[in-house]
């Protein structure tokens, strides 16, 4: 396993050293290649400039490349690692002498046991439900409070954005003493109202992020709206909000991976079984489970599929629809 | 864009209303669930409030509890409490390294998979975006195991016997690393959209001009996308300078790694020391409002608003 | 602009209606109540893991089977922190009936916010239970003091009275001290005076037998994975104050600074591993197999149930080498109290007492690997499994945890005179009003406070902290947390 180790680091470096000369070359045959271009040069260096930024060409995707597969491979490896540590001995796990990709005889009990002991369905299905009753109704009224930021006339545009955006710069210890207690006379304890009520008023960081975004929509396209005489409701219904699909889909992506992840205030609110959030069972699986690695590992790869499904289900939509339409700058 | 001072018209005046009306709902849910709780700790701050030890309403006590700034002084001065921290303070500075660091990197990568002939840059992307999908608990879980200072993967790779999860500097530098991890996919998606949206013939006129990529990149791509690097930029920080769990999961509470807001949480609840806890919370908030304001001054400058 | 603010009204119906749906519909609290039928409705709030909460899940549902009269309603936090923020958010409104952990306790009880239910249980019930399992949440609001006494009240009953012995490997101990044995015939290690459950074994014996024992461990396995310091301290007849008050520090004290450099020596020799190396804490060490030594309540059972392959046994806390010492380990764990504002707080009362003194409670809590029973007279059937409840492993010496809270000195055992040798203490956060000062100390020994560095490693240099001298020069300032703390008291 040592030597698979010293392999392994040879590759790296080699790697790296591919990596770096690329790059020294990229930015000399871009010169060069530019130089080409002006046809300031003669035959002889023509012929060389050639040679070189084809070499060169070649160092620059290597460098690209050697990035990418880097950043990928890191990317990657921690769920890989983890799926193999579910799957090892806690011995196994804990050996320090060698270190096994794959395991001996793969523990699949650790999967058995993690789904058996936690009750997996009901906590998904909490966690659904926050889902579906958060993410509509606060991208909307994000998106239309953004609308007012990006496209209407505001006076002190920025005081409102700065004091709007002071909201998230509060830690939330520092307000969740009050916040329990209204909770707990309201009778919300062990509902999803905690959880729920909040983010109906919109969400200042998406709106943030849809402001930035709905800028680089020309305004051009509202003004002839104004003279048509189209309500600035019609104007976000029909001219915005179709333009918005690749921001909406990745914040509701990002919401979505927020509200499946959030530990604290469900941990806070919902303390009734029936009502435990897919995270809590997780929690409360790792945190009994100290010396048992391999099945907090189980439990935590368990509680990853159903995000991971989600996500490549959807990342068609997010991932390509974000990059296909971009941004955009006003121009 | 209203550089000239104009008294507006009607019509405006009235879209100005309508704005209004619509952003008096975030209006609401602030006040509601932010601005009220928040003058709630400002109050607490200014008190010897002891949330276990009080058993009358707090605005009846309020007059006994009254020490003025005498929480704000004990968190710079007292003997027991100054210490935790200042620490907590330098802990977060240091972990702060992960915004620029993770911006950085993020935009490298979008910067490759943005030429138009890299291969399978959908599938880069996907995967490259996989550490944001994954869940806080779990990867807190994974990256502590990969950090052991006994049984992690790194140390054996390295061949190194480094203390990561203990030593002062070493746990904030693995915390910084998987922090960055954690935000390269963000970041690149985020800037990537804004990328593929720039106008491609800025990059060939760039050409005509001899510009090479890194230049082209500094001089035409990178200003285009500031915006994206603003946002980027401002919730990196807000979010840093919130941190908890990373102290909490991933260091089990080492003091090299004990951030403020995790200071807050051990004093504030933990201890039920709601007086110093909400003094320290508010200096926080203050802080992040300050460095925010300042981003906003200075992106005025040199953040690309077309 | 009309069309706006209907927007913004239709959307908020909406979600309101959304969510209504989405079952969110009538709050549930954390008070109990009798209904017109006379039942009554106990709220129990109980934080820890997930199997502790199986556990008592299954005993509040046999007392609900038991009689028709109270429904105990079990909640349960899995998060301390969240724990912590619901107290202290329910102000004055406790849940009917609550865990507190001991540094939590005196927080609480000194607030008057606990019920003080002695009147509720007799003399002979008290009686039917260990010492260690009620003195320690009694109070007296007089002297400020935990402690029973006759003018104090009893504000909880143990969740358990979690006394710790050292636990050790049992395959692979036997295995070294063969290999040792092997080694040196001339000065062989003695298996029967290292594991002795009733005579334990001294410091300086201990660093004897774990000097020999490294010799032959592999690398990455050591001699003890972790050792509690409170248990030291009080092995060693020393203590952190001088008296149950908790007002007057005695770090300072030869006994005490005895016993840190006991701990600084294991580190020194290299029987525990090195300060800082164990990231994963010295448990993981043990239960994968890596480690001789370590220490364990009786609630590791059912946890080491599925991280342990091994056998593994216990024997006592090891004795200080000063005057008068005894091998003593902390004891106390979680309290059940009742909240002073509950309305059916007497109905709770009935609850604890059913989970403190019931037979068959206490039998389904020690057979799950919960705890040790309360009840002196399980005693007998705990240790040697008489009625045949312990279906799954437990450690075969597991009568040194009973040893620990059933007092020292000499007994009277079936005619015999015999002399405890084992006891136990109170564990010390829960004479203070909080555990700051606590972790104040234990900082400063770790190097993380003041400026003498850790205790527990070598300096750059190669030479290693005086413990005297630096806990002589921290005593004024933990005097003085300490006061602070005491002042607290109302």
């Amino acid at each position: 396993m040592n030597a698979a180790v010293i392999v392994l680091l040879v590759l790296l470096a080699a790697l790296a050293v591919s990596v770096a000369a690329g790059y020294a070359f990229s930015s000399r045959s871009a010169r060069l290649r530019a130089m080409d271009v002006r046809g300031g040069i003669g035959a002889r260096q023509k012929a060389f400039v050639r040679f070189s930024s084809a070499y060169c060409r070649i160092g620059g995707r290597v460098l690209a490349y050697g990035i990418l597969f880097l950043t990928c491979a890191a990317s990657l490896f921690p769920f890989l690692w983890m799926i193999s540590s579910s799957l090892k001995t806690p011995a196994e796990v804990s050996n320090t002498m060698r270190l096994v990709f794959f395991p001996a005889s793969p523990q699949w009990s650790n999967y058995a046991r993690a789904w058996t002991t936690i009750d997996m369905v009901g906590g998904f299905l909490n966690t659904m439900i926050i889902e579906a009753a958060t993410i509509p109704v606060c991208v909307i009224v994000s998106s239309l409070e953004a609308f007012a930021f990006s496209k209407m006339y505001m006076r002190h545009k920025t005081v409102h954005l700065l004091i709007l955006l002071s909201g998230l710069m509060v830690p939330y210890a520092s307000v969740v003493l009050p916040l329990y207690r209204a909770y707990y006379k309201l009778g919300f304890i062990n509902t999803f109202w905690p959880l729920i009520l909040p983010t109906m008023f919109g969400s200042v960081s998406q709106m943030f992020f849809y402001i930035q975004y709905q800028k680089g929509i020309p305004d051009a396209m509202f003004e002839s709206g104004k003279i048509d005489g189209a309500g600035y409701l019609q104007q976000f219904v029909h001219i915005m909000l179709p333009m918005m699909g690749p921001a909406i889909a990745a914040q509701v992506v990002f919401m979505f991976i927020g509200n499946w992840n959030d530990f604290f205030a469900p941990s806070l609110y919902l303390t009734n079984e029936n009502v435990k959030t897919l995270q809590l069972k997780l929690k409360s699986l790792s945190d009994g489970n100290r010396m048992d690695l391999p099945y907090v590992f189980a439990g935590a790869a368990i509680t990853c599929v159903p995000l991971f499904a989600i996500y490549f289900a959807f990342q068609r939509y997010f991932v390509g629809g974000l990059a296909i339409t971009g941004t955009g700058v006003k121009g | 864009m209203e550089k000239v001072k104009i008294r507006p018209g009607r019509l405006k005046r009235k879209e100005g209303r309508i704005a209004l009306a619509i952003i008096s709902v975030k209006y609401v849910g602030e006040i509601v669930f932010v601005f009220v709780p928040v003058l709630f700790s400002i109050l607490y701050s200014f008190t010897d409030y002891n949330a276990a030890r009080e058993t009358a309403p707090f605005f009846s006590r309020i007059g006994d509890i009254w020490i003025g700034f005498g929480n704000y002084k004990n968190l710079f001065t007292h003997f027991m409490y100054s210490e935790y921290f200042l620490r907590s303070v330098c802990n977060n500075l240091f972990m702060l390294l992960s915004v620029p660091l993770g911006i950085a990197a993020g935009l490298l990568v979008a910067a490759i998979l943005s030429q138009p002939d890299i291969r399978f840059a959908g599938v880069f992307r996907m995967l490259i975006y996989m550490p944001v999908v994954a869940g806080a608990v779990a990867m807190n879980i994974i990256w502590r195991y990969m950090f052991d200072n006994q049984y992690g993967l790194i140390n054996s790779l390295l061949g190194t016997q480094w203390m990561w999860l203990t030593d002062d500097w070493l746990v904030k530098t693995a915390i910084v690393i998987k922090n960055v991890w954690g935000g390269v996919g963000r970041t690149m998606i985020l800037c990537l959209a804004a990328m593929l949206a720039v106008d491609g013939n800025y990059y060939e006129a760039a050409k005509l001009d001899g510009a090479g990529a890194t230049r082209r990149f500094f001089a035409i791509t990178l200003p285009i996308i500031t915006p994206t690097v603003f946002y980027l930029l401002i919730t990196g920080v807000i979010g840093n300078l919130q941190m908890y769990t990373d102290s909490l999961i991933f260091a089990s509470g080492d003091p090299g790694a004990q951030t403020v807001v995790y200071f807050i949480w051990t004093f504030g609840i933990r201890r039920s020391m709601y007086g110093l806890a909400a003094a320290a919370s508010t200096l926080l908030t203050i802080t992040i409002m300050i460095i925010t304001v300042v981003q906003f001054r200075i992106s005025d400058r040199w953040v690309f608003e077309g | 602009m009309k069309k706006i603010l209907a927007l913004v009204l239709g959307l908020l119906l909406a979600v309101g209606s959304l969510a209504a749906f989405a079952g969110c519909g009538g709050g549930g609290d954390y008070q109990g109540y009798v209904d017109e039928s006379g039942v009554a409705h106990v709220v129990f709030m109980g934080r820890d893991v997930e199997s502790e909460r199986v556990n008592y899940q299954r005993v509040v549902d046999n007392f609900n089977a038991s009689q028709n009269q109270i429904r105990v309603e079990m909640q349960w936090f899995t998060d301390g922190t969240s724990y912590n923020t619901m107290l202290d958010g329910l102000g004055t409104d406790l849940p009917d009936c609550l865990m507190l952990s001991n540094a939590m306790f005196l927080r609480y009880v000194s607030s008057g916010k606990l019920y003080d239910y002695k009147s509720r249980i007799t003399q002979d019930e008290l009686a039917l239970l260990y010492e260690d399992a009620y003195s320690y949440y009694c109070y007296d609001p007089a002297t400020k003091q935990v402690g029973y006494s006759d003018s104090a009240g009893l504000y909880g009953l143990p969740k358990d009275m979690g006394p710790v012995a050292i636990c050790y490997n049992a395959d692979l101990l036997r295995a070294k001290v063969n290999e040792y044995n092997a080694a040196n015939p001339a000065q062989p290690l003695d298996w029967d005076e290292i594991t002795d459950p009733e005579d334990p074994m001294t410091f300086t014996q201990f660093i004897d037998v774990g000097k020999k024992l490294k010799t032959v461990l592999s690398s990455g396995q050591y001699v003890c994975s972790g050792y509690d310091m409170q248990s030291a301290v009080y092995s060693n007849n020393a203590n952190y104050f001088t008296d149950d008050t908790a007002s007057t520090q005695a770090i300072d004290s030869e006994n005490f600074i005895g016993a840190m450099q006991f701990v600084q020596d294991l580190y020194k020799e290299g029987i525990l591993p090195a300060a800082g190396t164990v990231s994963s804490g010295g448990e993981a060490l043990f239960t994968s197999g890596n480690a001789l030594f370590f220490y364990a309540g009786p609630w590791k059972t059912k946890d080491y149930w599925a991280a342990i392959g091994f056998e593994w046994d216990l024997i006592p806390v090891l004795c200080g080498d000063a005057a008068g010492a005894v091998s003593t380990c902390y004891v106390g764990g979680m309290a059940f109290c009742v909240s002073a504002n509950s309305a059916v707080k007497d109905y709770a009362v009935e609850f604890l007492r059913y989970m403190a003194l019931d037979l068959n409670a206490q039998r389904s809590l020690y057979s799950n690997g919960q705890c040790i029973p309360n009840l002196v007279e399980l005693a007998g059937e705990y240790e040697t499994n008489a009625e045949n409840l312990l279906s799954r492993p437990q450690p075969a010496h597991r009568g040194v945890w009973l040893d620990c809270v059933d007092g020292t000195g000499e007994k009277t055992v079936n005619g015999q005179t015999v002399v405890d040798k084992v006891g136990g203490r109170y564990r010390a956060e829960a004479y203070t009003y909080d555990e700051t000062w606590y972790t104040f100390l234990t900082d400063f020994m770790a190097g993380n406070s003041g400026s003498y560095g850790s205790f527990w490693e070598a300096k750059p240099d190669g030479t290693w902290v005086d413990v005297g001298a630096a806990l002589r020069a921290f005593a004024p300032t933990l005097q003085e947390s300490l006061t602070e703390l005491r002042s607290y008291l109302v």
